[in-house]
């Protein structure tokens, strides 16, 4: 099928995808908002007020970490079924398995990006973005975005085969959310354990937003781009992997 | 389109083996694979997963004008063969399309229960005809829920449409435009009585104005209607490719005894 055609499906199930979340809501769209702001709220509250921790424009450090973790952690709990969930449609029409992977991650993408936008202007006083880490933020986005889809065409596959993926995915989220360095600075942990945050394959996604808004310098920012770059192609090459040893079972399987 | 060369050929499926690994894929639980592996270890890591062969070496071509009819009983790879052919299990050595391809398998699939019957419309829509323009696309949605008469409820939820109601709305749509190559699988389930027969005219018509036509029906004397040749599918390969009565007659004397 040609690309433009595929786009014009993509497109499809993302705006029907996200008119359907919020019809018969009584906030509709402004979920989009609510959500993640109130996360980010009380993060700041407990973090910041509560415990005291002690970082630099603590709320922009939150804002770089917290709302692409969102986006990463939101995308694959909800497209890790979404195979079987739309089963009925995969066997019914000519749609790509991998669209509706798409469409879904763009959908939780505006979900992310709205907010981050509306929190990134409210806190504009408090950030000193240097411009070059201000030109890479779209970069930054467009590695989130290619490492998160892969991830997610690797689980949903998964998925169709073991049932159990959503668990261990759910579970593997939940672990990571305190494992990896999103509310709290990566020179709090001991030396001895920052080999786990090397390896953090999550870090390494989240890690651009840190450099570009927070804490910029060139060297940071290039090993950033770097790490985020090889761990998008890892997931790309694993999910490929996957989807070509499994794909011919699929549609047997959902 | 169709009647400008007969001998153009739309499909070519040239020795075409459909193979699936049961063994492997059994949508496994961490139970049931730690049971496994604690039955057998050695056969757990090294046993090879067995291949089950749904279709050995398949040859077949479709011409332009062709109304091919696939009878065969239930589980013999009718529906698996029209998918492999419409490209849903990736690309396979063996078939060539020549020309647009349109399959519908399921009347009543919904994309988005919560959205109207309208915007279902469109989805369903956008996702069969992605490469007509926006317009003509426009057009299809208009006339479809005109012609399935639900015009009272093309705003409710979709999921409130009962069996029949989405049966009308998804055929109305199958059915404005034909194509280079249509595969139809049992589609005329499922309406009621006078909706079918006002729909099947419908479908007759867009299958006269499709290149070429695979259909997969149970019912005889639809597919005696429709088709100009007959496949019978059997033991994994075909049992008999030819005209549609003598085909018939073939697929009752087989699977009667």
């Amino acid at each position: 099928m040609h690309y433009k055609n595929q786009l014009l499906i993509i497109s499809t199930l993302t705006i029907a995808e996200m008119k359907a979340r919020y019809r018969n809501t009584i906030a509709g769209i402004f979920w989009v908002m609510i959500s993640p702001l109130s996360v980010f709220a009380v993060h700041g509250l407990i973090f910041k007020h509560v415990l005291k921790i002690n970082v630099t424009s603590y709320y922009i450090f939150l804002l770089s970490g917290l709302l692409p973790w969102i986006f990463i952690s939101s995308t694959i709990t909800t497209t890790v079924s979404s195979f079987i969930t739309m089963r009925d449609s995969l066997l019914s029409f000519q749609i790509h398995p991998i669209s509706i992977i798409i469409s879904k991650t763009i959908d939780s993408f505006i979900n992310f990006f709205l907010p981050f936008l509306f929190l990134l202007v409210l806190l504009w006083e408090d950030v000193q973005i240097h411009p070059i880490g201000l030109a890479m933020i779209p970069i930054a986005f467009f590695i989130l975005i290619l490492g998160t889809t892969a991830i997610c065409i690797g689980l949903a596959t998964l998925q169709v085969f073991f049932r159990d993926t959503q668990y261990i995915s759910n579970f593997i989220i939940s672990v990571m959310l305190f494992l990896t360095p999103i509310f709290y600075p990566r020179h709090m942990i001991p030396s001895e354990y920052q080999v786990m945050v090397d390896f953090n394959p999550f870090f390494a996604l989240i890690r651009m937003f840190k450099v570009t808004l927070w804490q910029f310098t060139y060297y940071d920012l290039y090993q950033a781009l770097i790490h985020g770059l090889i761990a998008c192609v890892i997931f790309i090459i694993l999910s490929t992997i996957i989807w070509k040893k499994t794909r011919n079972e699929l549609y047997i399987n959902i | 389109m169709n009647s400008t060369s007969i001998s153009k050929k739309i499909l070519e499926v040239k020795d075409l083996t459909i193979s699936f690994n049961f063994s492997r894929y059994q949508s496994k639980s961490l139970k049931d694979l730690s049971l496994d592996f604690i039955k057998s270890p050695v056969r757990f890591f090294f046993n090879r997963p067995k291949k089950v062969e749904i279709l050995k070496k398949i040859s077949f071509d479709l011409r332009n004008g062709e109304r091919l009819g696939f009878l065969g009983i239930n589980g013999v790879g009718k529906t698996t063969l029209c998918r492999t052919i419409s490209g849903m299990y990736g690309d396979k050595d063996g078939i060539i399309v020549n020309g647009t391809t349109r399959a519908i398998f399921d009347t009543e699939s919904v994309i988005q229960p919560e959205l109207s019957g309208k915007e279902n419309a469109w989805i369903i829509t956008n996702i069969i005809y992605s490469h007509l323009s926006k317009v003509e696309r426009a057009e299809i949605v208009e006339e479809s829920l005109e012609f399935s008469e639900l015009h009272q409820y093309i705003n409710s939820p979709f999921k409130i449409y009962s069996k029949g109601m989405k049966v009308r709305l998804f055929l109305s749509i199958v059915s404005a435009k034909p194509c280079d190559l249509l595969i139809l699988d049992e589609v005329f389930n499922g309406g009621d009585e006078f909706f079918n027969e006002k729909v099947s005219s419908r479908i007759k018509k867009v299958i006269e104005g499709s290149g070429a036509v695979l259909f997969i029906s149970h019912d005889k004397e639809t597919v005696r209607s429709i088709c100009n040749r007959v496949i019978v599918l059997g033991e994994h390969r075909i049992l008999f490719d030819g005209d549609v009565n003598e085909g018939i007659d073939f697929y009752v004397d087989k699977f009667s005894e």
